[in-house]
């Protein structure tokens, strides 16, 4: 079995992405540390395409102009503006920041689960599995009528784990 | 003109969507469903919708019931009648009707859309009679609807879409989703959904299966024995594990409603793809019986986008005129948004099934 069958499978087993998966989606390093930039971490052709028109910048397409196309990012053309994150049914569109220079990152994602963050106050970050694996600030909580009761949330942790955590727990 | 009687039986997305394009088209139409309101299944779908922006694409389905239902009373030539089973279709294309608990009447009409969605399956394991068994749409009923929890920690039986999103949803509620199995050796529904719930740290079991219910004092549900499968779907001896669960929710699939088309003697076609017994139809959901149409899970289990949208068509054909230019259009127009929904790798088994269910027309 090859590498991407491998990757393929243990996919459709456990529904972590990977990072073979996720290859054609991270933006590079380079433009990582340049500011805010989004990664669409949906890599199956179902039919979607609320992305598209969500961005300001038109930095989404669908592949082959299909609904069902996997959306691919402009990173030259996308600003971080976060306004996608909410946009996105399968809630599976991330903004990462690591520009700052001080070996912290950001990361901006949907979280819908209550009680909301509170901005300043430290919550648990998990990675792709659900795992507790550090603690992170919150920096910005983005819950209106745009948002529609999805909460966009934006976190400051070290940078090491800017493409792990893809989710926070509250502390209550 | 008076316009034709066409009678609607059932009002969720399909129900409504093809309510409202025959009423457009001229038609005097009722819709019937046997809850207290209309609807269906989109009343619970607390999620954001797939498929295209132009069409609900990124509403939560709560939101699009509201939005179809407040456009169905706009229209004046739409009766509802909410409360009211149809009990029978007879020959003589007569619905026998149980308006409440004690009303019976008949109605009958030129025309019929038969949109009555689907109902869960069952499956087979020890104890499965157990209070603390739940079908994962009681779930979301109680939970969404009536703001009841049903259990605190749950076992999911299934990784359909429904089974990954009722997952999601019980966590919003506060529930504790500890294990999701599913007998297949993958999961059925899309990634994005599944890796919602994985990053919140449900367990996701490919290849398990659920073995017995076991059974607390009190007689309900206490835990649930889990065992793994092998490549022959045989459970795998010495695998079995006890999860402690105070709840079961099954999300095992769906089965086509279809027991008024069988009375009304359409010819019926069984297609696995389309989850059982589906009418023999045309393209425009009109089956073999003249004049009565079937749309939405009904016709094969899909999705809501897509039972709209064939709604829709059965709508606006079954109001007559297919002549008529613009008619042809927004058939057309359906006809091609359906076609892209269908494009990806999950639309090919549906195509696969309307293959064999669908009937080009003779001359």
């Amino acid at each position: 079995m090859s590498n991407d069958d491998k990757a393929k499978r243990a996919k459709e087993q456990t529904g972590v992405l990977g990072e073979a998966d996720l290859r054609n989606s991270v933006p590079t390093e380079e433009r990582l540390r340049s500011g805010p930039v989004a990664v669409f971490e949906c890599i199956e052709p179902i039919p979607c395409n609320p992305c598209e028109s969500a961005c300001p910048n038109n930095a989404v397409t669908l592949e082959g102009g299909l609904v069902t196309g996997i959306p691919k990012l402009d990173d030259e053309k996308c600003s971080g503006c976060s306004l996608c994150i909410s946009k996105c049914p399968g809630r599976a569109i991330f903004v990462l920041d690591k520009s700052f220079g001080n070996g912290l990152c950001r990361i901006t994602l949907p979280y819908e689960l209550l009680p909301n963050p509170v901005v300043g106050s430290e919550v648990t970050a998990l990675d792709r599995e659900g795992r507790d694996v550090a603690k992170a600030k919150v920096m910005k909580v983005v819950s209106n009528k745009f948002t529609d009761a999805t909460s966009v949330v934006t976190v400051e942790l070290p940078e090491e784990y800017c493409m792990s955590v893809r989710a926070i727990k509250v502390n209550e | 003109m008076a316009g034709l009687r066409i009678v609607v039986v059932g009002g969720g997305p399909a129900g409504l969507c093809a309510a409202l394009e025959a009423a457009k088209n001229g038609a005097r139409v009722t819709v019937i469903d046997d809850g207290p309101r209309l609807g269906g299944q989109l009343i619970k779908q607390t999620h954001s919708f797939f498929g295209f922006q132009e069409f609900h694409a990124g509403t939560r389905g709560i939101n699009i019931a509201k939005k179809l239902v407040k456009d169905i009373e706009s229209v004046n030539n739409i009766k509802v009648m909410t409360n009211t089973t149809v009990t029978g279709f007879y020959e003589d294309k007569t619905l026998t009707l149980l308006e409440g608990e004690s009303r019976f009447s008949k109605i009958t009409a030129d025309k019929f859309i038969i949109s009555t969605g689907a109902s869960e399956n069952m499956f087979e394991f020890g104890n499965n009679d157990l209070p603390g068994v739940y079908g994962a749409g009681a779930v979301q009923t109680l939970m969404n609807l009536y703001g009841v929890l049903p259990g605190r920690e749950f076992l999911m039986v299934g990784s359909g879409n429904v089974g990954l999103i009722v997952s999601y949803q019980l966590m919003q509620a506060g529930a504790k989703v500890k294990t999701l199995v599913e007998a297949a050796p993958r999961i059925g529904g899309y990634l994005v959904h599944a890796s919602k719930i994985r990053r919140l740290g449900v367990e996701i079991l490919t290849g398990h299966t659920l073995k017995r219910a076991l059974k607390g004092d009190d007689g309900t549900v206490c835990g649930a024995e889990i065992v793994a499968l092998d490549e022959n779907w045989n459970p795998i001896k010495g695998s079995e594990r006890t999860i402690d669960v105070d709840t079961i929710c099954l999300a095992t699939g769906l089965t086509p409603l279809v027991e008024l088309l069988w009375q009304a003697g359409c010819e019926m076609k069984y297609v696995p793809e389309l989850g059982g017994h589906v009418p023999a139809r045309n393209e425009y959901g009109e089956t073999t019986l003249k004049g009565v149409y079937v749309a939405g899970d009904a016709a094969g289990i899909e999705e809501a986008t897509s039972a709209m949208i064939a709604g829709m068509i059965a709508g606006i054909h079954a109001s007559g005129g297919a002549e008529d230019t613009a008619k042809k259009e927004a058939i057309s127009h359906c006809k091609e948004l359906l076609k892209g929904l269908r494009s990806g790798p999950a639309g090919k088994k549906i195509e696969a099934g309307l293959e064999k269910a669908v009937i080009s027309e003779k001359e």
